[in-house]
């Protein structure tokens, strides 16, 4: 399918190109920051608490862990912001931090157990949506989160940025700080797990739904 | 010997398949080798399967809908951040409070090494040409006293008034002022022709605590005993006094009636040369307190020296 192809070179180019030009603006607001300007700092916030807030929760699964964390994620850039490294991407560094962030929330608190999806979460709000349409995409996000919650933290944190936040495995790589041959076989490791987990959790559920004879 | 069906070992193939699979699905494979595992796929029941649990779970991962971050993320980071930077704030001005007393303890410690090296240096080698003078004090609280007659001739000059029908303030000796003072400090002047020697006779390695806030202490008439050093510098003849006073009561004072010698704890002592009238002096002293805390004791001597100074040391 030659056309559907280069249909997809399209895309991925384009999204190359967003990706390279909001890194760029993302270096500017941090000079701007560096420099004294105080509202950079803020418009870095609202650019990127969104997807630091998917991340997190995406590997965390707790909606209250998620906001905290991500309150936290942003008190350390800002703290550590002198100390960036003048040409790295603050994008894949703020999710480095975020990573590392919600990968020790979960460590730290192992011991406890609790539900992801018993509370009531907030999603983009898709236009043209359906009451019952909103309800099969909330239990579909549910069943997600719950399979996600079942796998491994370093699982999560891969699939979080992959699936998350749409990162290219290079930029995983360098979020994660491993190489890209590293980064595909995290990747391939969590999507065999992922999909192992979410078989069987289906099947699970199609057993319970079934009639009894 | 038997396998099931899950645990027959995957044939060479179908194991390569089955590592691509999620690139696969993902589209991230080349076309050579994505044509490759889609013939394998058409001939493979099991890897078809494999295949389907990977696009249905990938595809649920894919279209999990995006979080809004809870709206009070942005203010509650903005109120961490404010009270952080409130904290850090109120840490470095601590330090630098810290820093400043830091640097004045160092050189006040400095300055008395320095003062008290130059006296250690002028008591070793005591002068042949020394005229001795001691100016010793007594005194209870409250501290400001007029200075008293004595029936010596020399004094130590008028008082600005403070001494009222007396006259110009003499120094007085003990056995005549305890009665007509209030228990204030007295200070009297005492020729000591021996000095030099008592000095010599100091054992070495003692570094006294060098202070010369005292020697401003200023009695009711408001004399000091450095003014009085100034006398002793210009050759003036003092009287005699006793090393210990009396602690003065008289009526009205605030102080109670206390035996003739309250214990008195040195509390303070110093030792350095300075210079007064074009002469050089080496005044050393004790300052006392008694139990209360008060001052109960002001002893000054003053040995005026016309040896060379020693070197400064560095």
């Amino acid at each position: 399918m030659p056309q559907s192809a280069s249909a997809v070179e399209w895309e991925a180019r384009m999204s190359e190109r967003r990706s390279a030009a909001s890194s760029d603006r993302d270096e500017a607001l941090v000079e701007r920051h560096l420099a004294g300007d105080p509202s950079a700092f803020d418009q870095l916030f609202r650019r990127h608490q969104d997807y630091v807030y998917n991340i997190v929760y995406g590997v965390v699964g707790k909606p209250e862990d998620a906001r905290d964390i991500t309150q936290d994620v942003f008190l350390q850039a800002h703290r550590a912001l002198p100390r960036f490294r003048r040409g790295a991407r603050f994008m894949t560094w703020l999710y480095r931090i975020a990573v590392n962030r919600a990968v020790d929330h979960v460590r730290s608190a192992s011991r406890r157990r609790w539900l992801p999806f018993d509370v009531v979460m907030r999603s983009m709000p898709d236009p043209g949506e359906g009451p019952a349409q909103a309800a099969e995409r909330e239990a579909d996000h549910a069943l997600v989160q719950r399979v996600l919650m079942e796998l491994p933290v370093q699982h999560r944190e891969v699939l979080a940025l992959r699936y998350y936040r749409d990162l290219t495995v290079e930029e995983i790589a360098e979020v994660m700080g491993c190489s890209i041959d590293a980064a595909k076989l995290r990747l391939h490791r969590a999507r065999a797990r992922f999909r192992e987990k979410f078989v069987a959790i289906q099947r699970e559920t199609e057993a319970a739904s079934a009639p009894v004879r | 010997m038997q396998f099931s069906e899950r645990q027959k070992p995957l044939p060479r193939l179908c194991a390569e398949t089955e590592c691509v699979l999620p690139a696969y699905v993902e589209g991230e494979l080349s076309p050579a080798l994505a044509e490759r595992v889609r013939v394998h796929l058409e001939g493979c029941r099991r890897c078809r399967e494999s295949e389907g649990g990977y696009r249905a779970a990938l595809a649920a991962l894919c279209s999990a809908p995006r979080l809004q971050a809870p709206d009070d993320v942005r203010a509650g980071f903005h109120a961490l951040l404010r009270e952080r930077i409130a904290r850090e704030a109120a840490r470095a001005a601590a330090l630098r409070w810290a820093g400043a007393a830091a640097c004045l303890l160092i050189v006040g410690v400095a300055g008395a090494r320095i003062v008290s090296k130059g006296s250690d240096a002028a008591r070793t080698e005591p002068s042949p040409a020394v005229r001795g003078s001691t100016l010793s004090s007594s005194s209870a609280a409250p501290p400001r006293q007029p200075l008293s007659s004595h029936a010596a001739p020399a004094t130590l000059g008028a008082p600005s008034g403070a001494a009222g029908s007396h006259g110009p303030a003499p120094l007085v000796a003990p056995a005549s002022r305890s009665s007509e003072t209030g228990g204030s400090p007295v200070v009297t002047a005492q020729a000591t022709p021996g000095a030099d020697r008592a000095s010599a006779a100091r054992p070495r390695g003692r570094r006294p605590v060098t202070s010369v806030a005292f020697l401003d202490v200023r009695d009711a008439s408001g004399r000091s005993a450095r003014e009085l050093l100034q006398r002793v510098a210009r050759h003036e003849r003092l009287p005699a006094a006793s090393d210990r006073w009396p602690v003065p009561t008289g009526p009205g004072s605030a102080a109670a009636p206390s035996p003739d010698r309250r214990p008195v704890v040195v509390a303070e002592t110093m030792d350095e040369r300075v210079r007064l009238g074009g002469e050089t002096l080496r005044v050393t002293g004790e300052r006392g307190v008694d139990a209360t805390g008060r001052l109960a004791l002001l002893r000054v001597r003053a040995e005026v020296d016309s040896s060379p100074d020693p070197p400064e040391t560095p």
